[in-house]
């Protein structure tokens, strides 16, 4: 669940690092302040070097062009921390025209303002507009916090995955599964052993100078930015023994996609995507396992299970 | 309608990736809940998925899958049939 807890404070501009991208949100006029949730505070980055993305927040509304043309729409959610939100087929939305994404939304949470998000398909200044009536703004609110990162994935040719992911004695296992597979079982076993939990429910996977690298993303108060080389993925379910098999080639790759966040309304998106995966799943080992959830799975696993 | 002698041809409305001898094929979707379909082509997928092209027509590639596997006419229309059915939505038909 996401944690919307405001920190105390409003500022005029602030830096998040995540994944090792830094996203600068700037104010971008007189009346607008912003906030930070507590669980974005432990990202929040004081370095000056040149942001990966730069958000200008209005504090108004805006009207998509005539044109723009709705291409992907994802409906409400139940709740959020018990909180009970709209039930919408357009939770929020995505429309394009020329080389933009408009993406609309109703924030759920907080003073439940509207919001467009303006995501240039070449460039790296966005601008995000939220009716919040004069009220400070969390730019990184649920639903802004996935879909920011999802595009911003994107770009940097990574991949969002549900997934857990730990780290024990500096080797990352990637536990990636559909809901009630055992992802955070799996997460809390590891952790039990002595493991480092990068993340137990929604991590950033890409490629960096030391290899694939996967990362944790602000969902929980209190959290710091971790991250863990990766070194080999588990397709989970429960099962009665202990089975690891290897995936190869369009097993692993589908594995592995089947549990990405991803929004395929455009073919140049889910190329970019599958050229991902599959440089992924060519550098890292990528198995189908069927566990119980006993702490011997962690000596199956790091015996090469 | 998918008659015998419609023509084929594949549409935009999915992204194939093909490595090795395997396809994978990925819809274009509108909406998160369409997003639950991934397709990985078998051996008899990819032959008929690289067999449409918008020249050939249905009995033209049962009658290729026929002659490539050694396989009789029935079968061979029955798994053409089956994938193309299968697929569809990701097919434009002329004819």
């Amino acid at each position: 669940m996401t944690d919307n807890t405001q920190i105390a404070g409003t500022m005029k501009e602030y830096c998040l690092n995540i994944a090792g991208s830094a996203i600068v949100f700037e104010s971008a006029g007189a009346g607008s302040h912003l906030t930070v949730s507590e669980r974005c505070s432990g990202f929040m980055d004081s370095s000056s070097g040149v942001p990966d993305i730069l958000i200008g927040v209005h504090s108004r509304s805006f009207s998509l062009p005539r044109e723009a043309v709705k291409v992907f729409s994802a409906p409400a959610a139940d709740g959020i921390n018990g909180i009970g939100i709209m039930h919408s087929p357009d939770f929020w939305s995505i429309w394009k025209h020329n080389r933009h994404i408009f993406i609309t939304t109703r924030l759920p949470l907080g003073n439940r303002s509207n919001a467009v998000l303006i995501i240039p398909m070449s460039g790296a200044v966005w601008e995000l507009y939220v009716d919040s009536g004069g009220q400070p703004i969390d730019p990184f609110a649920y639903p802004l916090d996935g879909l920011i990162l999802y595009y911003l994935t994107v770009i940097m040719g990574g991949i969002l995955i549900h997934a857990s992911g730990v780290n024990l004695n500096g080797a990352g296992y990637l536990f990636c599964g559909r809901s009630g597979r055992g992802k955070t079982t799996m997460a809390r076993l590891w952790e039990s052993c002595g493991a480092t939990v990068i993340h137990d429910d929604r991590l950033i996977v890409r490629h960096t100078e030391a290899g694939y690298t996967m990362f944790n993303t602000p969902v929980y108060s209190g959290e710091t930015p971790r991250l863990s080389p990766l070194g080999t993925i588990y397709a989970i379910e429960h099962g009665h023994t202990n089975t690891a098999s290897a995936l190869n080639g369009a097993a692993a790759a589908t594995a592995v996609m089947a549990n990405c966040i991803q929004h395929n309304w455009s073919a140049e998106i889910i190329a970019g995507t599958l050229s991902t995966v599959y440089a992924l799943c060519e550098s890292v080992c990528v198995k189908h396992l069927a566990f119980v959830p006993e702490k011997e799975t962690v000596k199956y696993i790091t015996g090469n299970g | 309608m998918i008659q015998p002698a419609s023509i084929l041809s594949r549409s935009s409305s999915a992204v194939a990736r093909k490595t090795g001898s395997e396809y994978v094929l990925v819809p274009v979707a509108s909406n998160i809940a369409d997003m639950n379909s991934v397709f990985i082509l078998n051996e008899t997928g990819v032959f008929i998925w690289e067999h449409i092209d918008g020249a050939r027509s249905v009995d033209e590639i049962i009658a290729a899958l026929t002659e490539e596997y050694d396989i009789d006419p029935p079968a061979a229309r029955n798994d053409t049939m089956a994938f193309i059915e299968s697929i569809k939505d990701y097919l434009t038909v002329d004819g």
